[in-house]
């Protein structure tokens, strides 16, 4: 008898769908195989570029400014007079970035270091999955900069108008491997190659650098962001004393919804990466370190976005 | 006493019967909104990846979104949502698992108020619920609406100082789903 409804028993549950059986019928989440979001949280990150580009149909204004050296610099030592480099500009920026697609980024700069016009292009080749089926994500960096500089040795042996404007143009190709390792912790890799068209010996048309770069969130809102490049190539190379440093870079990132600010210190002067990696010519260990920061700020220009609300 | 369990049986049996053949009910493809009103702007994200089963033998229902599926006016709100609020690498889903307090005859056709008490999870935060809905029953489906609020602080989803007049501290909430028959139980 006992056995009896003990079967019964079993019976009974067996009936029953329980509760967790009931969303173990809805299946597996299908949202994993989607690309990662939010590797960096802006198109930069202290020097270097970051893998993210800018969001179909949206503009990303964004504007650098770099003071003067703190301590040290090639050519100038900062005190009180200038509070230290407070009072100085090393370099400014000012960009315009849009979203042709998610994956593809067209833009125009201009900054002070040297003149440049920038005209420049990034296209996400890759993108990490949250399922890591795509573990990295690859994106695609190119520029062209004009640079419209005065300097009387471009025009040492007076060239044609369209001789010298080639003399001033130089390119960046560069590949952003990044990879989100988790909420907090993002890093990148920037293998770079740059040409000028017309360098000044002893320096070489093309160079070579590799740039790594990471974030660490301390909150949803504030990362710390660091980046470093390192050149190629016997001139540049640390410890040959040939007036060359390796850009090294360090802030704080914070992001308030459509706005993202940096602070930070570097010892680079310029901006942009045709300069920045190949012209850096102060050391943090004399105090030719620089604060700089970045304000980044995104609009939506899709008007079919703004009908719905 | 013998008599007493073959009736068990025989009813359990039966029960078990219907159970397994006819009383699940399967929602894909639900729809689910959120709406969050400020003087400085409205934000709105919709999903159509909400699923949903429910049992009318035994009223008991749950329902679960992918939160990635929320789509944005802005891309960038739909990083800013999946990133900072709901941190949907850390908690994909939203899930509610409940019963239906009414007891109602799920064969005949018509629309019921119904109440739903379960746990809803959102955030990794478990939070015991009842929210008002409507069901209809119309050619061997059924419909449920359902609108409920969603307070931030109730899921630990915090919002930062500066942006605390750009999101409602609580969200309005829109649920609509249309189940069919479940054909098979899957053993």
């Amino acid at each position: 008898m006992r056995l009896l409804l003990l079967l019964c028993l079993m019976f009974f549950t067996q009936g029953v769908i329980a509760q967790d059986d009931l969303l173990k019928l809805l299946g597996k989440d299908t949202t994993l195989s989607r690309k990662v979001n939010g590797t960096f949280k802006s198109t930069h990150l202290i020097n270097l570029q970051s893998n993210e580009t800018v969001f179909k149909k949206s503009l990303d204004f964004f504007i650098s400014h770099r003071f003067g050296a703190i301590g040290k610099s090639s050519n100038a030592t900062s005190t009180y007079h200038n509070l230290w480099g407070f009072d100085e500009v090393s370099d400014i920026r000012i960009a315009f970035e849009y979203g042709i697609t998610d994956r593809f980024t067209t833009g125009f700069s201009r900054s002070k270091y040297k003149e440049n016009w920038e005209l420049l292009g990034k296209y996400r080749l890759l993108e990490q999955t949250i399922d890591n089926r795509i573990p990295v994500s690859v994106t695609f960096f190119g520029n062209l900069a004009l640079s419209t500089y005065q300097d009387l040795r471009v025009r040492f042996d007076q060239p044609s108008k369209k001789a010298e404007a080639e003399r001033r143009l130089s390119y960046v190709t560069q590949l952003i491997i990044s990879k989100k390792f988790s909420t907090r912790l993002s890093i990148a890799l920037h293998p770079t190659f740059i040409h000028h068209n017309f360098v000044f010996p002893p320096d070489e048309s093309n160079a070579y650098a590799l740039g790594i770069g990471g974030r660490l969130k301390m909150t949803h809102t504030i990362s710390v962001v660091m980046d470093y490049v390192y050149n190629f190539g016997e001139l540049r190379k640390p410890g040959n004393d040939n007036g060359y440093y390796n850009p090294l870079g360090a802030g704080i990132e914070i992001e308030t919804g459509g706005h993202v600010f940096s602070i930070m210190f570097t010892n680079a002067y310029a901006l942009i990466e045709n300069e920045f990696i190949t012209s850096t010519v102060d050391t943090w260990r004399k105090g030719g370190i620089r604060f700089s920061f970045n304000i980044s700020r995104n609009f939506i220009l899709s008007k079919s976005a703004k009908k719905k609300v | 006493m013998r008599k007493i369990i073959l009736i068990l049986i025989t009813f359990i049996g039966l029960q078990g019967d219907k159970v397994n053949a006819q009383s699940i009910y399967l929602a894909t493809g639900g729809n689910g909104s959120f709406f969050s009103a400020t003087n400085v702007e409205n934000i709105d994200a919709k999903t159509n990846s909400l699923t949903s089963v429910f049992n009318t033998a035994t009223e008991e229902i749950a329902f679960t979104v992918p939160l990635r599926t929320f789509k944005f006016k802005s891309s960038l709100m739909e990083e800013h949502f999946n990133e900072k609020y709901v941190e949907s690498e850390k908690y994909p889903n939203a899930t509610f698992k409940g019963k239906i307090n009414e007891t109602i005859d799920w064969t005949k056709e018509g629309t019921y108020d119904i109440t739903s008490t379960g746990i809803m999870n959102l955030h990794g935060v478990d939070q015991m619920r009842t929210e008002k809905g409507k069901a209809t029953v119309k050619e061997g489906k059924i419909i449920i609406d359902c609108t409920f609020n969603v307070k931030l602080t109730d899921y630990k989803i915090e919002v930062p100082k500066l942006v605390m007049s750009n999101i409602a501290p609580d969200l309005d909430i829109k649920v609509n789903c249309t189940y069919t028959p479940y054909k098979k139980v899957a053993k």
